[in-house]
């Protein structure tokens, strides 16, 4: 290994080697570069283009955006800082941005569990699995509208709701779940688990069928019960899993809408105005999209530092 | 692979890149102009029309007006409207474009914002004075000299005017009231043909169906607030939003009694306990829970569908009678290219006969009196044409749409206790007045 680390990288191209050869041309070193390299920018500048596009400019537009009165229509004006300093006074986007950490709290966490518990079982080769794996998966592939629609009607807030008439039976009250700013949120996230769960089994379960299972045979005969050898082996090898199923969870929460704005219109009394619903308002119902983009770079502020954060801690390299 | 074929592939692949290119170097050029920039006429803005020589395309927006049962019936109508249009502008080609009603304000909006929206587009009266702020809205004024003015219903044509321009022409009115469940009418002992007409005799009668287990009437108090919700209320009670000087007066005395009534209302069980988030309380009343629901004609159409026993009702007295009823309205975007053609074609749209031909099939009050007669003989028509006459089409402020999810939060922390009727009158004036000062 330590030879290994001390020998010269082998995959230096031959067109580097020309292009870094003393006195050569610059255009010389261009045509090495093309002759050698020419397949790849064919395959990459489309893809450039689009990026530029679809993704670089609009970046730099909504920044330019967040100095402007820019009301979509009529005519935009510029207001130097304006936006920037509303957002700090402006106590409703702070209520939505501790509602959007309150959801991720209650979202991220149980959606990889219950992805990764649902993985354990597909891959515990019981009869059926894949039967399961299918039902499992379904919440993933049905329009977030119908099943919002379905959560909406289970957890009615009256007496008549399917859950609490469930509930009457052990004696519990009628809850009045999304009619409570309590529970309304607790609900939206109960249902963003329900629906991601499906895709994140297929993650884990990927991770547990890439895990040697020699490993497992060693743990045995050391004598290790399953339970130990959940902790000890599965959970640390899926390590690179644990951290991509995180980083995509965490961005998918903090870019929660549809349920919001499918079910509580942000309501009752805020309780789920979320970042992305609350930009949402500003930009297409108040017309407020340099006010609504100040919103999107915070939102994009805080999914980077979280990204980071999680990348430390959870993006190490595993070997198996 | 040997040098021919690598060269081959290389060749390919950098003509595939630089069509790819191409495409999306249109991408990023200005939009492509309206199918009414084509060929247009030299059609301007300054209302002359002695010269009605008009020509080029025009591009018109409407929605689904009706059930997909009805669809080719709808299409007729348009046909018939094109066609008598036509007959007066030949050389003017109109393209309907029906546009879903999901989303439809963002499609208008980004249509418009790119200049490549239509001529012609369906405007709701709270987003006539955004719109018209925004200079987007082609003021109407000098082009109705011979448009019969005085025989549009004036409650509907004022839901076309902001400070005093007129941005919109009406097509449609639409009106609620109360309607009861006649069985529920029967079963608290009173009668359905002598049904209450002020809030004091509702009362009454609500009282008596909670104490029978019912809810006396919904409250919707999630997205749908506050058009059909708070809003008649307030008028009912004398109240209003802003006034005509455009004071915010939420908060006063008449505001603050109708927060305590809805609040007396929600902790007394008159409506169900989910009236905090609920966007639709039709089931309770379908299903017989209910004695009585704020509706539309669009209500009596499913209630009639459905078999049921209803009796349709006054909006309540307080202090006034006064209902909340929209109106659909045409206008025409300021940057369409062929103004003068598009605003003959609203003409056209809500005149007498295209009036008679679309209400008659949409189920909709025409918003000309002339075109009235299509429901003689029709009772329950007939009762929406006169609530409509006392029904008022929403706030009309730029902030109309923006204030409501404010006031939603109001009530909802009212409802769940959070706030006194007093306090979350005054929270939701502040709100407004915030919502106001905002650019």
């Amino acid at each position: 290994m330590i030879k290994l680390n001390n020998t010269k990288r082998p995959n230096v191209g031959v067109g580097q080697a020309i292009s870094g050869q003393p006195g050569a041309s610059p255009g010389e070193k261009l045509m090495a570069q093309l002759k050698r390299n020419g397949i790849i920018y064919v395959f990459l500048i489309p893809i450039l283009i689009h990026f530029i596009i679809f993704q670089v400019i609009p970046l730099g537009f909504s920044l330019v955006l967040t100095f402007m009165d820019w009301p979509v229509i009529g005519t935009p004006t510029y207001i130097g800082l304006e936006n920037w300093q509303n957002f700090f006074t402006d106590k409703i986007a702070w209520k939505s941005i501790w509602n959007t950490v309150l959801f991720s709290v209650y979202y991220i966490i149980p959606a990889m569990a219950v992805g990764l518990g649902l993985a354990l079982l597909v891959n515990s080769q019981v009869k059926g699995t894949n039967f399961f794996k299918a039902v499992y998966f379904l919440p993933v592939v049905t329009s977030f509208v119908i099943i919002s629609g379905i959560w909406a009607w289970m957890f009615k807030g009256t007496d008549y709701g399917i859950i609490n008439y469930v509930l009457s039976w052990f004696g519990i009250d009628t809850q009045l779940f999304f009619s409570n700013s309590k529970q309304a949120l607790l609900l939206l996230a109960g249902l963003s688990v329900f629906k991601v769960c499906g895709s994140n089994m297929v993650y884990y379960f990927a991770g547990l069928k890439s895990i040697p299972k020699h490993l497992y045979e060693a743990a045995r005969i050391d004598g290790a019960s399953s339970w130990r050898i959940f902790w000890k082996v599965t959970f640390p090898l899926l390590l690179p899993i644990h951290f991509y199923v995180g980083i995509m969870t965490t961005i998918g929460s903090f870019q929660v809408f549809d349920s919001a704005f499918l079910i509580t219109g942000g309501g009752p009394n805020y309780a789920t105005t979320t970042i992305v619903y609350y930009l949402y308002e500003e930009g297409f119902t108040g017309l407020r999209f340099g006010y609504a983009s100040v919103l999107a770079y915070m939102l994009f502020f805080i999914i980077f530092a979280i990204s980071l954060v999680q990348r430390k801690y959870l993006g190490k390299e595993v070997t198996y | 692979m040997t040098k021919k074929t690598s060269a081959l592939l290389l060749t390919v692949m950098f003509l595939f890149s630089v069509l790819l290119a191409g495409c999306g170097g249109k991408d990023s050029a200005p939009p492509a102009p309206a199918p009414g920039d084509t060929n247009s006429s030299n059609a301007s803005s300054d209302g002359n029309q002695s010269a009605k020589k008009l020509s080029g395309n025009i591009t018109v927006w409407v929605h689904p007006y009706v059930g997909d049962e009805l669809k080719d019936e709808m299409n007729v109508v348009w046909d018939q409207i094109v066609s008598s249009y036509n007959s007066k502008y030949p050389d003017v080609k109109v393209k309907i474009e029906e546009i879903p009603w999901k989303n439809r304000e963002q499609k208008i909006l980004t249509a418009l914002a790119a200049n490549n929206g239509p001529d012609v587009f369906y405007q709701l009266p709270d987003q006539i004075p955004q719109f018209a702020t925004k200079n987007v809205l082609e003021p109407l004024d000098s082009y109705m000299d011979d448009n019969n003015m005085e025989d549009f219903n004036q409650g509907a044509l004022a839901a076309g005017i902001y400070e005093n321009n007129l941005y919109a022409l009406p097509i449609l009115q639409e009106a609620q009231t109360l309607i009861y469940n006649t069985d529920i009418i029967q079963a608290i002992g009173e009668d359905p043909a002598k049904l209450p007409a002020t809030w004091d005799e509702f009362n009454v009668w609500a009282e008596k169906a909670v104490a029978q287990g019912f809810f006396a009437r919904d409250f919707p108090g999630g997205i749908a607030c506050c058009n059909s919700t708070l809003y008649p209320m307030l008028w009912q009670q004398g109240g209003d939003v802003i006034d005509s000087g455009g004071k915010v007066i939420i908060n006063n005395d008449k505001g603050v009694a109708t927060f305590q009534m809805i609040k007396d209302m929600y902790d007394n069980g008159w409506i169900p306990k989910d009236s905090i988030s609920n966007q639709d309380q039709f089931p309770e009343f379908l299903s017989g829970k209910m004695l009585a629901i704020w509706g539309s004609g669009y209500s009596l159409g499913i209630l009639k569908e459905e078999g049921k026993n209803f009796v349709l009702g006054s909006p309540l007295r307080g202090q006034e009678e006064s209902s909340f009823g929209t109106v659909g309205l045409f206008a025409v975007p300021s940057n369409s290219k062929n103004k003068e053609a598009a605003v003959e074609f609203i003409k056209e749209l809500t005149n007498t006969e295209s009036q008679k031909l679309f209400n008659q099939l949409t189920k909709y009050i025409p918003a000309r009196q002339s075109a009235a007669g299509i429901y003689d003989g029709d009772e329950e028509m007939q009762k929406f044409i006169e609530v409509a006459a006392v029904s008022r089409p929403g706030v009309m402020s730029p902030v109309a749409r923006t204030i409501m999810p404010k006031i939603q939060a109001e009530i909802s922390a009212m409802l769940e206790g959070s706030k006194t009727p007093q306090t979350a009158a005054d929270d939701a004036a502040k709100a407004i007045e915030e919502e106001l000062n905002k650019r």
